[in-house]
């Protein structure tokens, strides 16, 4: 660290550096830009960067880091560094995704349960989670700033505060202690806006949106589970229109496959019974099958399975497996027929002629009276 | 989009000029389609580049989806990569010295930046027109989160790989210094330690063998000791970029303008050469075209095989399946003419680059074994790609950068004694096995083809029915598998009759080559297309698939013995073909029909009930559309033209080489009298046209040389 410290700049102290920089990020919003201040915030983000990540060769010292992170949560830093990532020089960006992502992590050394920057950020300012999902509408924020969330997510609280805020810019966030989890969303809050982030901008943006849309969903299963049951309606409108539907072949591919991940979680048992229930999601299902990219085959039949295999088919999904019959149990034993080597695959797609063989001549009601297991949202 | 530019480790780079700005620029497509894995992997490699603002590192400018295809902008660097740069000859130590710090650089850089490159070599070494070394490929570097974690992802180039990250203990940035000294090695010798030794071979041995050590008193001590320095074994002995930053060998390197010397001496070196290769392909033409385009299946070969194929071979398998679907979009994208331009590149400089990206096919064996490979690898690696049942065989016959192993399927492993069948083709081995089996089944068929040609049942010609296959999945419809499965006991028995029959008629010599090319691209997938049906389809019909592969061993045996003789089989075969009088009649029908729309409509209707479905015109024409498609699109550069004049302008050409025919080895006059006009109509319409597109694709390319 010696050269951090060195000859004429005199030992700048960590709390310093916070300072100075909670203080150029101020003027950072200022018209017009100064480059002068972007030079200094560069250098001083470098320097906050060398404090907590060390060097190759000098590890970092954690009194320092502990200094840093507690007069970073003192003076709020993290909130104007969050909102001000696109502002930042290119290499500032960067300074900022990894003083963040060592300041979420940072635990004090006697080694007491959770990470201070997490319950700062969780009770006192979900804003700065807000203002980083909000890093998606500028193509210069919006990598650093997934990235940062995606290590974020890894909390199920701030999962929480994204798929429940419903603030304004401007506004409060959300507390999550005061959420109601059986309330069905106004969908306008901030998850929905992800749908709109993964369906515009550039390639890098959407597929980055789509990521951290991505882990949203899977990491916290219990959680996203009571979610999706809630908002299940809203939820998979938009899904199967905007996302599966998309005109991009990466969000169109993508978000197949995360929606056969999603059913066949058993974490989303009552999601999935309720999916595989609609005809209208077997009738897209189908067409997937009949896409001209063979990917978006291969992954569409992944969600395809799904109906096929549910012992509990629904009339309106009976009478359209029934109804294609022999299209199918034409169509399938050809279907991706050089994916060879994929023996789970082939395995699969012959259960699934099979399956179609056994099928009634009719829909049958084969399934038990109560519909207890179906999701909340879909009953309703 | 200008021209091609190489091959990186996802795909194809071509040169363009940004409209916009007028700037020149780098784009590398990536095939989305073809990656199974996840397209994560691709948004990292962007993600990770987008995110390096160095003048050592190549700079990303923006990336974008086309359809599936992923278009990645990046700077123009025109010196090529040092690996180019080797061609000409071996770099001086000064030279090495500057690239050494300039790579240096970029490795301190990236390690600040908390990246790894993992990959670094000659290859990936980019040089721009001024002479600035920047580092390039990014496809299997690394992002770490944490500044002093460690990496266990098995990644990189055999050649190149540090001794930790092949034992896959866990390594860090030192990984990258190992690979610079033998990249180092690599630009004084031309070729990296091994190289002559099998990469599965060369992995075992790293970590196992002392590390690689300069020597030599021709080599001054300061680079043997730079070398000895990045090459030690403990990674943790090893020294940083920086602190290699100051090694005397470094200290003293000189400016980057001195590189320049070397961007010349290599464009000296390639005008030469293409002085030379020129005239000599030239002469080849003539003969060359014909049998490709009889395969009908050259557009396969000759774009997506070779020029598309990734060097990472598990990849390959996917590839295959998908060209047909591609070939359509990319005639349209225009993209075409660019690609063919690399492919007639490289068939003019078979070099060490035509190592990286596997070998061409259409290469003679002779002019490629300039390298230290043997042309018989080449031809095996070249063979494997083809293989839908080889997987793992091939792994590491080129040195290309690895990524992942891949789940091998049971059953391929249990087929993978088939593809090594044929690879024996190439060593001398077992070339004793079975000149009598090809007799014997000539023989016991020999009634079979009579009875075949006589009943109008398909004398199925391969190739064709590889383009039915191709055409059945452009179309996305779906093949129908008994039709295929009915000629799987009438194909195979005549092909061996003819070879009797017309081995006698023709001594004139045939490049070796193009049997070879023949055989791996129209023959065995079609072939091999059975065998995978009767495996998969029909619970295995042990029988029927040895029979097949013994008919493939034949094939091979037959080209290995004479290659001549193959040829002869399949011009005979053709004859026969359009002799037929059924045939025919069909093959005069679909001629007569001139919107290219209509006729793969009704192709395709047709398709579905005639069992000649195989051999059958309606896949000529459709090819024939996709020919002149793609002369359209060739040519609009040089020559402008209406397009709705193609089709006429096809038959006159057709006809006016009539003669040019007679004069080409190895042909027979009947091929050409008025019973088989349609079908040596259609064929001859190809071979035209071909040449016409390779013609102006030469001329292009020259003018192009000289800018580049």
């Amino acid at each position: 660290m010696a050269f951090l410290f060195g000859a004429n700049r005199r030992q700048k102290q960590p709390t310093d550096i916070a300072r100075s920089i909670k203080d150029l990020l101020r003027r950072l919003w200022n018209e017009p830009p100064s480059p002068k201040v972007d030079e200094e915030l560069g250098r001083q983000m470098a320097q906050m960067k060398l404090i907590v990540q060390g060097t190759p060769e000098v590890e970092c010292s954690p009194e320092q880091v502990q200094q840093l992170v507690q007069c970073i949560i003192q003076e709020d830093i993290l909130f104007d560094l969050a909102r001000s990532i696109r502002k930042l020089p290119f290499e500032a960006r960067k300074d900022a995704q990894i003083i963040f992502a060592h300041i979420l992590r940072w635990k004090p050394a006697n080694g007491r349960s959770s990470e201070p920057a997490i319950s700062y950020l969780v009770s006192k300012r979900p804003e700065i989670i807000v203002e980083l999902c909000r890093g998606y509408e500028y193509p210069e924020s919006a990598l650093p700033c997934g990235t940062i969330l995606r290590q974020a997510i890894m909390q199920d609280s701030i999962t929480a505060i994204i798929l429940y805020d419903e603030s304004k810019p401007g506004e409060r966030a959300v507390q999550i202690s005061e959420v109601d989890v059986r309330r069905q969303e106004s969908c306008q809050g901030l998850f929905w806006n992800f749908f709109n982030w993964i369906n515009k901008g550039s390639f890098e943006v959407s597929a980055d949106a789509f990521n951290t849309f991505r882990d949203i969903l899977t990491r916290h299963k219990t959680m996203v589970a009571q979610y999706l049951s809630t908002n299940f309606e809203e939820f998979f409108s938009r899904y199967n229109t905007l996302l599966i539907q998309s005109d991009s072949y990466v969000t169109k591919r993508q978000s197949i496959k995360l929606l056969g991940e999603i059913l066949l979680d058993r974490a989303n048992y009552n999601v999935m019974t309720a999916y595989v229930d609609r005809g209208a999601h077997l009738k897209l299902c189908m067409n997937l099958l009949k896409d001209d990219r063979k990917m978006v085959q291969y992954e569409g039949f992944h969600v395809f399975k799904v109906f096929v295999a549910n012992p509990n088919k629904s009339t309106a999904v009976q009478r359209i497996l029934i109804n294609n019959r022999d299209r199918l149990l034409k169509f399938l034993p050809k279907f991706l027929e050089d994916r060879t080597d994929d023996d789970q695959f082939t395995d699969e797609k012959s259960f699934l002629v099979r399956q179609i063989e056994l099928l009634p001549a009719e829909p049958a009601d084969s399934r038990p009276q109560a519909v207890g297991g179906v999701g909340v949202g879909a009953v309703a | 989009m200008l021209e091609e530019l190489g091959s990186g480790s996802f795909g194809t780079v071509y040169k363009a000029i940004e409209k916009a700005t007028g700037e020149i620029v780098a784009v590398k497509h990536i095939d989305l389609e073809s990656t199974d894995e996840d397209l994560q992997e691709v948004q990292a490699e962007i993600s990770l580049l987008s995110t390096c603002a160095s003048p050592f590192v190549t700079q990303y400018k923006a990336s974008f989806l086309r359809g599936y295809k992923l278009w990645i902008v990046m700077e123009y660097l025109g010196g090529g990569s040092c690996q180019d740069l080797l061609k000409p000859g071996v770099f001086s130590e000064a030279h090495i010295a500057i690239v050494c710090q300039q790579i240096l650089l970029g490795l301190q850089y990236l390690h600040q930046e908390g990246k790894l490159h993992r990959d670094i070599k000659a290859a990936n070494i980019l040089l721009a027109q001024s002479g600035k070394v920047k580092l390039a490929d990014f496809g299997v570097a690394a992002q770490l989160v944490n500044i002093r974690s460690l990496r266990n992802t098995f990644v990189g180039t055999p050649f190149w790989m540090a001794p930790e990250v092949i034992q896959q203990s866990g390594y860090d940035f030192k990984a990258d210094i190992w690979s610079l000294g033998i990249t180092a090695m690599e630009l004084i010798h031309g070729e990296p330690p091994n190289a002559g030794k099998h990469p599965m071979k060369v992995l075992m041995e790293i970590p196992k063998m002392p590390a690689p050590r300069l020597e030599g008193s021709q080599y001054s001590k300061d680079f043997k000791d730079f070398v000895a320095k990045c090459l030690v074994k403990d990674a943790d002995q090893r020294p940083s970029a920086k602190e290699l930053l100051k090694h005397k060998f470094i200290r003293n390197a000189g400016r980057t303008e001195a590189l320049q010397e070397l961007i010349l001496r290599r464009q000296e070196w390639e005008a030469g050469l293409e002085k030379k290769e020129a005239l000599k392909y030239y002469a080849e033409t003539l003969r060359n075209v014909r049998l490709p385009i009889q395969g009908g299946e050259e557009d396969d070969a000759w774009v997506f095989d070779t020029v598309k194929a990734l060097p990472t071979l598990h990849h390959t398998q996917k590839r295959r399946k998908l060209t047909t679907t591609e070939i359509g979009d990319e005639v349209k994208a225009g993209n075409y003419k660019g690609e063919t331009m690399k492919e007639m590149k490289r068939t003019q400089h078979p070099q060490p680059s035509t190592m990286k990206r596997l070998s061409s096919p259409l290469l003679p064996p002779s002019s490629s074994s300039s390298v230290n490979r043997t042309s018989t690898k080449k031809r095996i690696s070249s063979g494997q790609q083809k293989q839908p049942l080889s997987v793992n065989m091939s792994f590491g016959n080129s040195p290309s950068t690895i990524r992942q192993f891949r789940r091998v399927s049971p059953a391929a492993i249990e087929n993978d004694d088939y593809p090594k069948d044929k690879d024996s083709v190439a060593t001398p081995s077992s070339s004793s096995l079975s000149p009598s089996k090809v007799r014997n089944t000539a023989q016991s068929t020999a009634s079979s083809l009579s009875i075949a040609g006589s009943e109008n049942v398909s004398l199925p010609l391969p190739p064709a029915r590889h383009t039915s296959r191709m055409h059945s999945q452009s179309n996305g419809s779906t093949p129908d598998t008994s039709m295929t499965k009915n000629t799987v006991t009438t194909s195979s028995p005549p092909q061996p009759p003819s070879i009797t029959a017309s081995r006698s008629t023709s001594p004139v010599p045939v490049p070796l080559g193009l049997a070879h090319y023949l055989r791996i691209h129209a023959i065995n997938p079609s072939i091999q297309e059975i065998f995978t049906r009767t495996t998969t389809a029909t619970s295995g019909d042990s029988n029927k698939q040895a029979v097949l592969s013994r008919l493939m061993e034949a094939f091979s045996e037959l080209e290995s013995v004479d290659p001549e003789a193959l040829l002869q089989v399949f011009s005979g075969i053709v004859r026969r073909v359009g002799r037929d009088e059924r045939l025919r009649d069909l093959l005069e029908n679909e001629t007569g029909r001139t919107s290219p729309q209509k006729v793969s409509a009704s192709g395709a209707g047709a398709g579905a009930k005639l069992v000649l479905a195989q051999n059958n015109p309606h896949l000529k024409s459709h090819h024939r559309r996709r020919q002149s498609a793609i002369v359209t699109k060739g040519r609009e550069g040089k020559v402008t033209r209406g397009e709705n004049e193609e089709e006429k302008e096809e038959k006159e050409r057709g006809n006016d080489l009539e003669q040019m025919k007679d004069l080409r080895p190895g042909r027979e006059e009947e091929s050409e009298n008025g019973n088989t006009k349609g079908m040596e109509h259609v064929t001859l319409l190809g071979d035209v046209l071909f040449e016409r597109w390779c013609e102006g694709l030469r001329a292009r390319w020259s003018g192009n040389s000289g800018v580049v």
